[in-house]
């Protein structure tokens, strides 16, 4: 089995459940590499409850310490990415309780009115994300965070590409409408 | 669902919003930074059938964080565990050899010398290990012909490579030194919390060891190791010197499987190695030195020493200032510090659903803008209804609560950490800075403002078909001033000049790589404080287009109203006091 850094081809083709049994048996070559495949997914997943790119990596990186922890209680091994993020979500959150976030969500979501029209329009944008679900938020993190393929985002929130289209649509939708209401025109 | 019409426009305003570059997972690092949580991933133990108490984990955290410390010194922790148990009372006769004075004999040791015999982890063969607890130094031959040598003192940490005929030279930072270099004791104390309540017993009897007269202890049932192997034998005293003379060890995993099967001896001598070369190591072997200069290393120390005298004892205040058609105070943030114990609480000033543009007047004229009116504020703010977060250390745990707009408190959540994992004040004026891979420099704005610049800097690098750009961070100290970080520049770029490899990007789609960024922040002001120190009174941050005097796009800025000779409210730093709670989970 490669255990280099990467997730080279060669690590790709094997399978996910038969990497999650082997780390369930103690192989760390195994959790290396689960670790990486979803490493940036994690952080990703941090991000959208934090805000703070330094702390999303630490979230991920506990959220590793953790998953070590309980990987044997995991049930379902096809489900390894969405357990995963599960206990991402609540690292995260468990993480906001305990550190200042610079752009708090909190903060952001008491902005209702309009921005002036010379704010940055990327504040616009950031306003407009942490004004949707936490839901939408993480579907758009997620894809645009670090431009993670629909089918990596599909393993880890554990529904199909169709509904991660959807979601995203919707949550553009919203983004667009938001920016449009507080004097950003198309473009 | 119907997409929405040529929407690359907003895929772009989006991504560049948020997008950003993740550096590649490091196994390893992770692996040094949650040594516990990994070696329960490996081992074949059921997990959680013995979990350590949260202190012990602290501990192991610790001393694992030598390589030398793990397996192999499986010898060591043995003693530990059986001077540990008897320390507090365990089951040993008294009228054999009194414990104490094992301890005392130990704690007094100049040099312990520790050989190893048999199999290890596979490998049959001798190791041998070195502690000079005057010295400070540790030093490791592995049974697979790999030496280490830390000279604790200097900081510097030899690694000889024997495949490659290979010496690297790295910087060792205080706390990767395991504990029990200071004296064996230290390890004792530290292992006997790990293990006590496992029930084990020493069994104490007279015997022979190579023909001498000795004490010797059995451990039954086997020591478990944090949930990873268990550890059994059998261990030599001589009586007279009350000095541990031999052991026999074995360390099995819970399939039976021996990992170690080992006779250990130990011996006291005056002198011990003074350099890798004394461990066996050729002259003639390559060296690669990583150490960081002498200069960097003193500004280092400095900043640190101005760090911690600055911040053992405070009140703060930071308020955070947005703006939105004119600017307001978002949050205000107050920590009191004491020591160890540490505690920072964020009051929103707002509602969520409550209108800036409304109700910033009314919320201006409460704030004020002096440490007494805010601290007012804050008291207020404490009593009646509005969003706010508490974080308490008290030095060995962290406690987290919250209250939410409806007024109703969330459960406090409780967790263990070996230091304060971070604290504002030194995260604005004194951020960390890493001793590896870093340098002075000099430019035109530290010589222009009387600062020292500390550069460093990390590659570009492609994992799994994402780009991640050569980063920079410039950080600006101001040495008449405490060392304060004046500003802090952290770039990243595609064509960065710092690239070693300057064709790195070139089979890389251009779609794929971002644009350079630069962020920068900077504490625009100072003050003294009564005590002498300096701290920062303003801060801005923001991001800048380029090197050019491209003015710097501010958001948010932060203004600290600091107090120096604090009286703390009663409790403040009382966990079980928390407001809103009647006792911490």
């Amino acid at each position: 089995m490669p255990v280099s850094g990467d997730d080279s081809p060669a690590v790709t083709e094997i399978s996910e459940k038969s990497l999650v049994e082997a780390a369930m048996n103690g192989k760390q070559e195994s959790f290396r590499i689960l670790c990486q495949r979803y490493y940036a997914s994690m952080v990703a997943v941090a991000y959208s409850v934090l805000a703070d790119s330094h702390l999303a990596e630490d979230a991920a990186q506990e959220t590793f310490a953790r998953a070590c922890c309980n990987l044997r209680n995991l049930k379902r091994k096809d489900k390894f990415p969405g357990w995963l993020a599960g206990i991402c979500r609540n690292v995260a959150k468990d993480m906001l309780h305990t550190r200042s976030m610079q752009f708090n969500t909190n903060d952001m979501s008491m902005v209702e009115d309009k921005p002036q029209n010379d704010c940055c329009i990327n504040e616009a944008v950031w306003q407009a994300i942490n004004k949707l679900s936490d839901s939408a938020r993480e579907v758009v993190v997620l894809r645009y965070y670090n431009g993670l393929s629909y089918e990596k985002i599909s393993a880890v929130l554990g529904i199909s590409k169709g509904s991660i289209n959807g979601r995203l649509t919707r949550a553009k939708r919203k983004i667009a409408k938001y920016l449009r209401h507080n004097g950003f025109p198309r473009e | 669902m119907k997409p929405l019409k040529d929407d690359k426009w907003l895929d772009k305003l989006i991504s560049d919003t948020i997008s950003t570059e993740i550096e590649p997972f490091d196994f390893d690092k992770w692996k040094q930074k949650y040594p516990e949580e990994f070696q329960t991933l490996v081992s074949p133990v059921r997990q959680g059938a013995h979990a350590p108490s949260a202190r012990g984990q602290n501990i192991w955290k610790i001393i694992m964080k030598s390589r030398i410390t793990q397996l192999t010194t499986a010898a060591v922790i043995i003693i530990a565990v059986i001077i540990g148990i008897n320390q507090f009372g365990g089951p040993v006769d008294i009228t054999t050899i009194a414990f104490a004075d094992i301890t005392e004999a130990m704690n007094n040791v100049p040099w312990m010398h520790i050989v190893r015999r048999g199999v290890e982890r596979g490998l049959t063969g001798v190791g041998e290990q070195w502690f000079g607890f005057e010295t400070k130094i540790e030093a490791e031959k592995d049974f697979d012909g790999e030496v280490e040598f830390w000279n604790v003192k200097e900081h510097k940490r030899y690694k000889y490579d024997p495949e490659t005929r290979t010496i690297t030279i790295i910087y060792a930072y205080a706390d990767d030194v395991p504990s029990f270099t200071s004296s064996p004791v230290s390890l004792l104390e530290g292992m006997l919390k790990m293990v006590k309540e496992q029930g084990t017993e020493i069994i104490t009897k007279n015997g022979k060891y190579n023909g001498q007269d000795v004490q010797i202890q059995e451990i039954s049932p086997p020591v478990m190791l944090q949930g990873k192997v268990y550890c059994t034998g059998c261990l030599y005293v001589e009586p007279e010197s009350k000095l541990l003379c031999a052991a026999q060890l074995k360390i099995i995993d819970a399939k039976g499987n021996t990992v170690v099967d080992c006779e250990v001896t130990f011996d006291y001598p005056k002198t011990g190695p003074a350099d890798i070369y004394d461990l066996g190591v050729p002259r003639d072997a390559r060296i690669i030195d990583k150490m960081p200069k002498e200069d960097y290393l003193a500004i280092l120390d400095k900043y640190r020493e101005c760090r911690d005298k600055a911040t053992s004892e405070y009140v703060a205040i930071i308020t955070h200032t947005l703006k939105y058609k004119e600017f307001f105070v978002s949050k205000v943030e107050v920590e009191y510090k004491s020591g160890p114990n540490y505690r920072f609480e964020q009051h929103f000033v707002f509602n969520a659903g409550e209108s800036i543009e409304k109700s910033w007047p009314k919320h201006k004229k409460q704030l004020g803008d002096s440490y007494e009116s805010l601290m007012a504020w804050l008291q207020r703010h404490y009593v009646n209804m509005g969003r706010f977060t508490i974080a308490l250390y008290d030095g060995e745990y962290t406690y987290s609560v919250g209250r939410g707009n409806s007024g109703i408190w969330d459960k406090v959540k409780k967790r263990s950490f070996s230091s304060m994992p971070w604290i504002n004040l030194q995260q604005l004026a004194w951020p960390s800075i890493g001793v590896t891979e870093g340098h002075i420099i000099e430019d035109d704005y530290a010589r222009e403002n009387n600062l020292i610049c500390i550069e460093r800097s990390w590659q570009g690098r492609i994992s799994d078909g994402k780009v991640s750009l050569p980063g920079r961070c410039h950080y600006y100290l101001d040495p008449e001033k405490d060392f304060i970080c004046r500003r802090k520049v952290t770039e990243r770029r595609p064509d960065a000049q710092w690239q070693k490899d300057k064709d790195w990007l070139k089979d890389v789609e251009p779609e794929k790589i971002r644009d350079r960024s630069i962020y920068v922040e900077e504490i625009t002001e100072v003050i003294q404080a009564p005590n002498g120190c300096w701290y920062p009174r303003m801060i801005a941050e923001g991001i800048r287009k380029d090197y050019q005097d491209v003015p710097l796009k501010v958001s948010p800025t932060k203004t600290v109203y600091i107090r120096t000779n604090p009286e703390f409210p009663e409790d403040i730093f009382n966990a079980d006091k928390l407001s809103g709670c009647s006792e911490p989970n």
